[in-house]
């Protein structure tokens, strides 16, 4: 019975010791500190308009690359430094190739609470070098207006997240295709998500909503693709959304194929290098 | 109280020589070994049929009724009985279970016993197991040799050496046991190689050399007279193994495997005596290809498996007529297998995947064997429950399973029940006849569950598992008649099984993974499959000097009006040994029907019939306590070219093989 007892009391003693133990635990999840929306994305420039009185900041998801990214904006008053948020703020980036400017497919932004700033998108569809890309913000407020112009460097990526082609109904329409996800490829199922646009003007790239899209993933190197892949499918202002399945890590490539709405194929040459690793 | 302690010593370490027991201990123990095969290369020197030298494993479990082997090459053969394998058939060692760690199964329980060290095979059918086991097909375990109390002679110690000409193969094996009176031990050990095989005609099979070493530990320590402790331990580890039948060959493959008994023979509950055995054992195995220069891609499969067990088993619970026996049961495995691809562009990264994702599996079992005796007559029932729960951890392998459209959020549960009752019916002139039947359920293996693009190379499919497997039920039937005597025993039996949610792989229209793969299938459950067949074995002691002995199997298996692959045709044996002084010899042939039911798109091939003979010869020799004996065995003598309908990818069998063996034993 002695011993019993011996046991019995340290096993209440373990157990005791267990719970404390995992009730210091649960305080340490709850306190996080409050966090900057954007401490993600990276600040490209800063500058000071309408006679001063305006600060804007340019943000985006990472150094800005050829293909789809993520702008946000803030615009503060320089003064009081109070974040604005009742702005119309909208893009034109433009390329300048000395003989000839160009801008590409955007996404003018709207302000986002969550966030904190003004989001949009901004699709580069060449890299700096051959010439000098600026990032305009028009800006305009209770009547007043000004534009921010940034000098960005744009970066081709190792794996290209964009492509384009010219039509093969039309001989000339010029899409830019662009992936949006996955940008952080992961084993199994994906989100695979496309943004098509096409060049209207030098000056225009709008969205193209009407087309149908299938994917065929493949190894190259084994030569196999994957099952269960879902087509994407168009949900509107350019978007598909589809889904890959990635079996193993590795090298894959992500065949597309773009019909027209009549099946007639306008492309089936493009692909996107995914490397999960 | 000795004789009884010595008594129970011989349960403890379970000898399985009928005669040693009193007759109403003998009772379970009779039951549960009915199908008990004693082969003992060591010491049985009444056993004429041992003269003829088995010098493998695999050639010693083909004397069971019913067993096949597979065969990827020389090593590491699969057991298939009644035609059916790993998962439907269980195998366990000393009653530890062992789950492979290779996904395309070359590395069967079978292998980590090594034939000097094998004491019994016992094998169980469906219709005819007790509660310890839960092979939906059948059950076989394998017992090593233990140690005995002997208190004449405390040392006891062997010596085989062995040669084998068609493999210019060497087997090297050794035993120490000693023993006072509290304990007893015994270690063996052997050391095995061999080059390349040669099928008949001096055909030599590549990338079939082999080496291996094998060390078993077992001891017995004895507590109180009616209480022992009984640790048994090995440690196997196999090295640059080829397998002709596969793209790729084994670089290593290691076990470690240990239990320990406590078995006494005092009162639990209703139980006169019980025992508990832990066990754990660990098993790695790495598949490599650099040794082929055909291969597409480099790439490297390791495979893991660790399992663990806690078995609680009561015996002679005694009341009336009837006899039980009872079994509690846990046990739980991890079992991991990757693929790493090396692309021939170096400045690609490496592709990886988990063949088996990490899989878990933990389970609980309660068995019950009740034993009823009459005048002239016995049933005997079991009835064993095991609820699984299976769940994958890595989450790596969790989002390769998601991709595929599969909800992992939950753990795979299954609860399989298996239902078993024979009637015996003893008869005059030392004749019975028994009709047993049996309900089974099993939940699907690590593979059938979570195998991801396992390549199969006996079909040439990429192999896909289906976490929505549900299990696979076998309703059972058999009828057999014995007849014993002591100079002569004949036993027939025949048997019919049917599946139902048979689980068995389809084809899919998705892309092999496997370079030069067929395609890929996918495990699915299809309504029924049947087996039948018949068994028939039999042996006649004529005199002090002659023993004559037969055995034939035949099964035949479809699903629907297709034949199911890898079923052995009608297959024979048949032996006559004779035995003068010191002299022992023996005429055997083996046999096989031509198998024209077979299943191409399964990777069956028709395999024609043959018939080979083996020879041998022996003596032996007493010197004081020492005891050699020399044998030589032809086995194949004629050198036929043949081929086993079992061997994977149409692999030629062993050609002509001349076995010296020489043995000194103290």
């Amino acid at each position: 019975m002695k011993k019993f007892n011996k046991w019995a009391a340290m096993a209440l003693s373990i157990s005791m010791a267990i719970t404390v133990m995992s009730c210091e635990k649960d305080d340490e999840v709850t306190t996080t500190p409050p966090k900057d929306a954007l401490s993600e994305y990276t600040l490209l420039g800063s500058q000071k308009i309408n006679n001063d009185t305006w600060n804007v900041s340019l943000y985006m998801s990472e150094d800005p690359f050829v293909g789809y990214n993520y702008v946000a904006v803030r615009v503060s008053d320089a003064a009081t430094n109070t974040m604005i948020e009742g702005a119309t703020v909208s893009f034109m980036p433009m390329m300048d190739m000395g003989t000839m400017m160009h801008s590409c497919p955007y996404e003018s932004p709207a302000y986002d609470n969550t966030m904190d700033a003004y989001m949009g998108t901004s699709t580069f569809i060449m890299p700096s070098g051959g010439g000098t890309w600026m990032f305009n913000v028009m800006v305009s407020n209770q009547g007043e207006m000004d534009t921010a112009s940034f000098s960005i460097t744009v970066m081709a990526k190792a794996e290209s997240k964009l492509y384009n082609f010219i039509s093969n109904v039309d001989s000339s329409t010029v899409y830019f295709v662009a992936l949006k996800e996955p940008m952080n490829p992961e084993i199994g199922l994906n989100n695979f998500e496309l943004m098509i646009y096409k060049r209207a003007s030098m000056m225009s790239f709008p969205a193209v909503s009407d087309l149908k899209v299938e994917i065929y993933p493949e190894m190259p190197s084994m030569g196999h693709g994957s099952p269960n892949n879902v087509h994407p499918v168009s949900m509107g202002d350019g978007l598909y959304q589809g889904k890959v399945n990635f079996t193993m890590s590795g090298y894959w490539k992500v065949n597309v194929t773009i019909m027209d709405n009549t099946d007639a194929t306008l492309d089936d040459m493009g692909a996107f290098d995914i490397t999960l690793k | 109280m000795l004789r009884n302690s010595t008594l129970l010593f011989f349960l403890v370490a379970g000898t399985l020589m009928g005669q040693q027991y009193e007759a109403d201990t003998v009772e379970i123990d009779m039951m549960i070994l009915e199908d008990a095969v004693v082969i003992d290369n060591w010491t049985n020197e009444h056993s004429i049929q041992s003269s003829i030298n088995e010098n493998t494993l695999e050639l010693q479990l083909k004397k069971l009724d019913g067993i096949s082997l597979i065969s990827r090459g020389t090593f590491g053969q699969e057991i298939s009985y009644r035609g059916q394998t790993d998962g439907r058939v269980q195998v366990k060692l000393g009653g530890m279970r062992i789950y492979s760690a290779c996904t395309d199964r070359m590395d069967p329980s079978t292998s980590y016993i090594v034939a000097n060290n094998l004491k019994t095979a016992e094998l169980a059918s469906a219709c005819k197991t007790s509660c310890e086991n839960n092979g939906i097909a059948g059950s076989v375990n394998l017992e090593m040799k233990g140690p005995t109390f002997d208190t004449k002679q405390p040392w006891h110690i062997g010596l085989v050496q062995e040669y084998m000409s068609n493999t210019n193969g060497t087997n090297t094996a050794f035993f120490v046991e000693n023993s006072s009176s509290k304990i007893a031990w015994r270690l063996n050990g052997a050391y095995t190689q061999n080059a390349n095989y040669k099928a008949g005609g001096g055909v030599v099979v590549n990338h079939s050399q082999n080496q291996k070493q094998n060390w078993a530990f077992n001891s017995v320590y004895r507590l109180k007279n009616s209480q022992f402790i009984k640790l048994d331990f090995i440690y196997d580890l196999a090295q640059d193994v080829g397998y002709p039948a596969l793209p790729m060959d084994v670089s290593q493959a290691r076990a470690v495997i240990g239990g320990i008994t406590y078995s006494s023979a005092n009162d639990l509950g209703p139980f006169s005596r019980f025992e508990v055995k832990v066990y754990h054992n660990d098993i790695y195995h790495e598949m490599d290809d650099t040794q082929r220069d055909d291969t597409y891609m480099h790439m490297d499969m390791p495979g893991w498996s660790r399992t663990s067990g806690v078995v609680l088993n009561g015996y002679d619970w005694k009341k009336g007529k009837h006899a039980v026996e009872a079994t509690a049961e846990y046990y739980t495995n991890f079992r991991s297998a990757e693929m790493t691809m090396y692309p021939n562009n170096d400045t690609e990264p490496l592709m990886f995947m988990y063949t088996w994702p990490d899989a878990r599996l933990n389970a609980v079992a309660l068995g019950i064997s009740d034993h009823w005796k009459f005048e002239k007559s016995h049933i005997n029932t079991t009835l064993r429950v095991d609820a699984e729960h299976s769940m994958i951890k890595e989450s790596f392998g969790i989002k390769q399973w998601e991709g595929m459209g599969y909800d992992m959020s939950s753990p795979r549960k299954f609860v399989s029940t298996q239902l078993s009752t024979s009637f015996t019916r003893m008869m005059k002139k030392k004749q019975s006849a028994s009709i047993a039947a049996s309900f089974g359920q099993r939940a699907p293996t690590t593979s059938e569950l979570y195998g991801f693009y396992l390549f199969n190379s006996a079909d040439g499919y990429d192999y896909l598992g289906n976490p929505d497997l549900e299990a696979e039920k076998l309703l059972s039937l058999e009828l057999s008649y014995d007849k014993k005597d002591t100079k002569y025993a004949l036993r027939a039996t025949v048997f019919v099984q049917q599946y139902f949610d048979y689980i068995f792989g389809l084809n899919t229209n998705y892309d092999a993974m496997t370079w030069g793969a067929k395609g890929v299938r996918e495990y699915h459950n299809v309504p029924n499959a049947i087996y039948y067949g018949a068994e028939l074995n039999g042996h006649y002691t004529m005199n002090e000097h002659w023993l004559v002995s037969a055995k034939a199997n035949y099964v035949r298996a479809t699903e629907g009006s297709m034949n199911l692959p890898l079923i052995p045709p009608l297959q024979g044996q048949a032996r006559i040994g004779y035995m003068l002084k010191k002299f022992n010899a023996g005429v055997q042939t083996r046999m096989a029907a031509e198998q024209n039911k077979y299943n191409a798109d399964y990777g069956d091939q028709y395999t024609p019939g043959y018939a080979l003979i083996d020879l041998s010869v022996g003596v032996k020799q007493q010197l004081k306590k020492v005891a050699m004996s020399l044998d030589v065995a032809c086995n194949n003598v004629f050198d036929t070219y043949y081929r086993d309908h079992l061997n994977w990818g149409g692999i030629p069998s062993l050609g002509r093989n001349i076995i010296l063996s020489l043995k000194v034993e103290y």
